[in-house]
């Protein structure tokens, strides 16, 4: 009676929890994807809730159950393999994670401006999803073997490296969102494993005030540019109006000087993005502070997201009867949006029934994280609770206008299978650490 | 190591503050979703509405303006507008694109590439940004080939619209124009002054003539739909749908075939002319009316515009072109209701009020030398013995003058008045004139000012030379006043003139009496007073429309002949005045003998030639028939037209030989394409006629025809009086108009039954519009 046994050592509420995300999400999604294009649509909104499920739009909730029933496997395989045994492999792993990465450059195909995917066959594959999940494993083993040697800065250097080179490669597809995932995680591990405090904090508050000041920099210098662009441009304009020669040549001595400093302005903004962020990289990330300043641009998202969650109000829209989801107007609504249509046909009740979901799944995480039998097991189940929370607010934050929009998914919400999988492997490397925890039952 | 139980309770602590953190993570996005979701839903929700809830209005189609036999001489015809409704980022630039290809050559981007059509899309979809949830117009008046390629296309084309909204449509060209008016957009004054009639901006409305004058009744009431549409703007649902109420139609007493004929013959007899060497003879006007009702038959006014030239979309210097052509024309001046001097055609009124007052007897008789006093009859050696009948039929000034003199002014100008002569007669269109009755008073009144002005320019040279000489030296001062006397001698002159221009002087009653002078009536006022003559004495009141009918054939409002009054003239005088207007018909003699020469009816006219100082003289011509039980009178003017029998009596004849020959002629006779499509329409007219609500209570009240004018400019100005006062002076040489634009398919419509009770219709109806400048064709016309 392997199987019951089996069942029985597995955390039930954690379980619960995520099932319930599961399908919550298979009919946000099942009526996300849903257009309508025709009068026969709006009839839909008055059946009742068991009918309106049937009239779901099921291509893609079809996919996403295939993709979950592959992640219950690779969930069942890593909960299989003692989490001892895939971190003796930390070494291989990383090297994967690298070979992985690197081949996205190479042979990853572009989508959205950024190169994430690689086809094999039919599939497309995220291997920087996957990525996550190898560094949560690699880097606990990292860490276990420095156990106590975390308090001064030097000792932290190698795990900035350890963790900084699959960030960069990362970083270089662009994905921003993901890249930081990768600093949250390290962050929280190395908390849990040991590292002072106060020298964490004054790190990220030095990152915080770094990226502060690279803003302030930018505004800066594309203020300047954007500034003496104009002069230029009234300077011309003046010049073909000059009534005298000597008016003329007066002008067009500061035409050129002019000329010269926009010249240098304009060189040192252009390297300003070369080296860090592109221009519309720095707009996406700041339009949600005025989404109204570039409604027909960057802002268009944050705003349709925003009216759709607003205009979902206590009890929301019902199932099948948000406009922003149904009429279109909110785009990627089945990934990085789909918070949205939960807000919009959810209402208040729905969404915090959702947040309830998640506290619960991260409380019992880190329940988890406590009861490891080894530092290596709590820093796992801390690895991967870090991950899901920060992927939770940053994705529901964007969707709220309170975050950039960085493009990172909901975990066990939104549509995509490599995310899905990875999600579910994820979980299953908390329950391997459940079921190896301190009272052991095998 | 896990036994170590400092680093687990370390662990706990650690793993307590990861809890923190997440709880207080959770916090945020929790207050944010309730400030989202519960304190700020209205307006989130109200934005969601505006996202995909459209309110598209329909516009009303305008009533039709059809004539007394069904003819419809104003419809409406669709026209196509497309906008764009935004796409999100990622579409909006390929279907502009598309777009783009589809709208080269339109009239809104006319000589413009497709990259530069492109940009000027996004400039206007840029121009809207803050108000994405509205379709942003992009081009107005698309023909109907560009419709049907975007309908082609539409599953490539998200977000595209297209709006039909209907405008004039007129199937004959320039018929009754300018009597018809024209719509135009509302300008913001107008807007401003009628917002409370439920105007809004954007909207048109009648600017002038009858448009103008029953716009209460033509003006339909807007309907709207409302729509569910998506982020393409494409509409998902009907939510439901308001139809717009069509305008009422008018049914006017013109007959289309009469007026075309009226028109034709003014245009052919200043081509004429033309030919003949009256290089002035331009313009012209021909009111027909039925004497026995008052119904105006024809209301032509020549020059003519095209007047699809306000519902056409013009490009600017097409426009421009069109609105020079007009302003040298002042062809939007209604020249039937203008002023001109009477000539001989007052001849009537001078002899009625010698015989109504005793002054003569009908066997009183001169002997006509050609000569009275100082003056010259128009015929070298006179008529010999001359009664009044024969005064009549010859003309003869020196008979008048005498009688004229025997009369005094105040006399005759209460017998014009009693015509109706001088006042407005009250048809149903703006700027209508009241004209002009000479007299003492008038006189006085007229020059008084003037020679105020020129008093006031020598006392101005007075006081300026005052100055200099007190600052002159002795031996300046006798060349200073030299100057000033040089100066002021033109002036001492012209006021001297002009003082004895106070006073009424004798010729000024002989000129009176011989319709010269200061006499200024318009055609239509002739017009009806010959029909007074004619039909023995009662003055009708002329009116152009016979009844408002809503579109489904009901009668909202019945016009009925209404009698000014009963003119205080006995029959036996009357009577006489018709037999010398007959006589003027026959040979040998009869000034207009060679006009009815080989007519198959009897007629009664009386020829005029208007004096014009500097000017070849207007030709005027009145008539009435048949002579013995008159049904129609008519009034003809051709400006500069020379002589009164040759240049408007020929017109004349045309006119009344259409109106015998079209008695018994089927509606649509003369005007060209008539029968083939008589059929078709009918059709659509039964397809029409589904029952719309009508008029809502109240709304057919008769006050509801109000003058719009409320800053109407006095009468000609004083200073032109020398000039004969023409409606305006044309100048520079253009040939007369171009003839008539037919050849578009006719419409007609079945007469629409019902109605016909006969009720009295409301009396005051139409309080009398005020004068306005001749040849002063009103500002507002901006219609681009």
């Amino acid at each position: 009676m392997v199987g019951k046994r089996f069942t029985r050592s597995l955390d039930h509420v954690l379980l619960l929890a995520a099932g319930m995300v599961v399908l919550f999400s298979l009919v946000a999604i099942g009526s996300a994807t849903l257009e309508f294009t025709d009068e026969s649509f709006s009839r839909l909104k008055n059946l009742f809730f068991a009918v309106k499920l049937l009239h779901l739009d099921y291509a893609y909730v079809v996919r996403q159950l295939a993709w979950i029933f592959v992640g219950l496997w690779v969930m069942a395989a890593i909960m299989y393999i003692p989490y001892e045994d895939l971190c003796k492999h930390a070494r291989e792993l990383y090297i994967l994670n690298l070979v992985m990465l690197i081949a996205v450059i190479f042979l990853g195909r572009e989508a959205l401006g950024a190169q994430r995917w690689i086809y094999i066959g039919p599939f497309n594959f995220q291997p920087s999803e996957f990525s996550k999940l190898i560094m949560i494993i690699t880097f606990a083993s990292f860490l276990s073997a420095r156990e106590g040697r975390l308090n001064r800065l030097r000792d932290l250097l190698p795990c900035f490296v350890y963790v900084g080179i699959p960030t960069l490669l990362i970083l270089k597809q662009p994905d921003l969102g993901t890249s930081l995932v990768f600093v949250a995680i390290m962050f929280g591990m190395l908390f849990l494993a040991g590292a002072r405090p106060g020298l964490l904090l004054a790190l990220i508050g030095a990152g915080l005030a770094l990226m502060v000041g690279l803003f302030v920099l930018h505004m800066y210098l594309h203020n300047a540019d954007v500034d003496l662009e104009k002069q230029l441009l009234v300077l011309e304009q003046q010049k073909k109006a000059a009534v005298s020669e000597t008016a003329r040549q007066e002008l067009q001595r500061k035409y050129q000087q002019v000329e010269r400093d926009y010249r240098e302005a304009h060189r040192r903004h252009e390297s300003f993005h070369r080296h860090t962020l592109k221009e519309y990289q720095v707009t996406r990330l700041t339009v949600f502070l005025d989404p109204q300043s570039d409604l027909l641009g960057a802002g268009y998202h944050v705003w349709q997201s925003l009216i759709a969650i607003g205009s979902g109000g206590f009890l929301g829209k019902g199932l099948l009867g948000g406009t922003q989801s149904h009429l279109t107007f909110l785009p990627i609504r089945h990934t990085d949006f789909i918070f949205s249509v939960v807000g919009e046909e959810f209402g208040f009740m729905g969404a915090v029934v959702l947040l309830g979901l998640y506290l619960v799944l991260l409380y019992r995480g880190l329940k988890i994280a406590s009861q490891a039998r080894d530092l290596q097991g709590t820093l796992l189940a801390g690895g991967v609770v870090c991950m899901f929370a920060f992927h939770i607010f940053v994705n529901i934050g964007m969707t709220a206008g309170i975050m950039p929009v960085t493009g990172i998914p909901l975990p066990l919400f939104s549509y995509g299978g490599s995310n899905m999988i990875m999600n579910l492997a994820a979980l299953g490397l908390l329950l391997n650490v459940y079921m190896r925890r301190k009272k052991i039952l095998f | 190591m896990a036994t170590n139980g400092v680093t687990a309770k370390r662990l706990e602590r650690k793993l307590q503050v990861l809890l923190g953190l997440v709880i207080a993570a959770f916090t945020v996005l929790f207050i944010r979703l309730a400030y989202l979701q519960l304190v700020e839903a209205d307006k989130y929700q109200m934005m969601a509405q505006q996202n995909h809830l459209r309110l598209i209005p329909i516009i009303a189609p305008r009533g039709e303006i059809i004539d007394r036999n069904g003819v419809r001489i104003v419809g409406n015809q669709p026209v196509y507008t497309i906008s764009f409704a935004y796409l999100g980022i990622k579409d909006t630039d390929r279907v502009i694109a598309r777009l783009a290809r589809i709208l080269v050559g339109e009239k809104t981007f006319q000589g413009m590439s497709v990259a530069e059509i492109e940009q000027e899309i996004h400039k206007k979809l840029n121009e809207q940004k803050l108000r994405l949830y509205e379709p942003v117009p992009i081009a107005d008046k698309v023909s109907s080939e560009t419709v049907s390629r975007i309908e082609e296309q539409r599953l490539e084309l998200p977000g595209v619209l297209i709006d039909v909204r209907p405008v004039r449509h007129y199937p004959y060209g320039d018929l009754l124009v300018p009597t018809l008016g024209y719509v135009g957009i509302m300008d913001q004054k107008e807007l401003e002054e009628n917002k409370d009639r439920g105007y809004r901006l954007g909207d048109s409305w009648g600017k002038d003539g009858l448009e103008k004058s029953f716009e209460p009744y033509l003006r339909g009431q807007r309907g709207a739909r409302q729509v569910e549409v998506d982020a393409q703007g494409q509409p998902v649902r009907d939510l439901g749908v308001k139809e717009p109420v069509p305008g009422n139609n008018l049914v006017l007493t013109i007959d289309a075939r009469l007026q075309r004929a009226a028109q034709d013959a003014l245009a052919r007899g200043i081509a004429r002319l033309q030919k003949e060497g009256y290089s002035q003879a331009r313009a012209g006007a021909a009111v027909v009316l039925d004497v026995r009702t008052g119904e105006v038959l024809a209301l032509a006014s020549h020059p003519t515009y095209d007047p699809t030239i306000f519902t056409r979309d013009l490009s600017r210097k097409e426009w421009n072109a069109a609105w020079a052509k007009i302003s040298r024309d002042q062809s939007l001046l209604n020249r039937a209701i203008a002023l001109y001097p009477p000539g001989s055609t007052f001849k009537m009124v001078v002899a009625a009020a010698a015989l109504e007052l005793g002054k003569i007897t009908p066997q009183f008789a001169i002997s006509d030398t050609g000569r009275y006093k100082y003056k010259v009859d128009w015929k070298p050696g006179g008529h010999g013995r001359v009664d009044v009948v024969r005064a009549l039929k010859v003309s003869c000034d020196t008979f008048f003058w005498t009688v004229g003199a025997m009369l005094g002014p105040e006399p005759i100008a209460r017998y014009a008045r009693e015509f109706g002569l001088g006042q407005k007669t009250g048809l149903e269109l703006p700027g209508e004139h009241a004209g002009r009755i000479p007299g003492p008073e008038q006189k006085y009144n007229l020059w008084k000012p003037l020679l105020d002005n020129v008093q006031k320019q020598m006392d101005d040279i007075r006081k300026e030379y005052e100055k200099r000489l007190a600052g002159a030296g002795e031996g300046e001062k006798a060349a200073l006043e030299r100057e000033m006397n040089g100066r002021l001698a033109p002036l001492q002159d012209r006021y001297n003139k002009m003082e004895w221009e106070l006073k009424w002087r004798e010729y000024d009653t002989l000129d009176m009496a011989i319709g010269q002078g200061n006499n200024y009536y318009t055609p239509l006022q002739l017009a009806n007073y010959v029909a007074a003559i004619a039909n023995g004495g009662i003055l009708y009141k002329p009116y152009l429309v016979k009844k408002v009918v809503a579109p489904d054939g009901q009668t909202v409002e019945e016009f009925s002949p209404r009698q000014i009054r009963r003119v205080n003239v006995s029959s036996r005088t009357l009577a006489i005045l018709r037999q010398g207007m007959h006589e003027a018909t026959l040979p040998p003699d009869g000034t207009a003998a060679g006009v009815f020469a080989g007519a198959t009816y009897s007629a009664a006219a009386k020829t005029g030639t208007a004096e014009v100082h500097g000017h070849d003289n207007h030709a005027l011509f009145v008539a009435f028939a048949p002579y013995e039980k008159p049904e129609v009178a008519l009034a003809v003017v051709v400006e500069y037209g020379g002589h009164g029998s040759s240049a408007a009596g020929s017109v004349a004849r045309e006119i009344l030989d259409a109106y015998f020959n079209l008695k018994n002629a089927p509606p649509t006779a003369g005007l060209s394409g008539a029968e083939e499509k008589t059929r078709d329409e009918r059709a659509t007219g039964a397809l029409r006629s589904t029952p719309v609500p009508s008029r809502p209570a109240g709304g057919s009240g008769s006050g509801n025809v109000q003058p719009r004018r409320t800053t109407a400019p006095p009468g000609a100005p004083p200073g032109e009086q020398k000039q004969g006062g023409s409606p305006g002076q044309p100048a520079g040489g253009s040939p007369p108009g171009a003839g008539n634009e037919q050849g578009t398919p006719v419409d007609v419509l079945p007469p629409a039954g019902g109605g016909g009770s006969g009720a009295p219709s409301s009396s005051g109806d139409q309080p009398p519009a005020q004068g306005g400048a001749p040849g002063a064709p009103r500002d507002g016309t901006q219609v681009q």
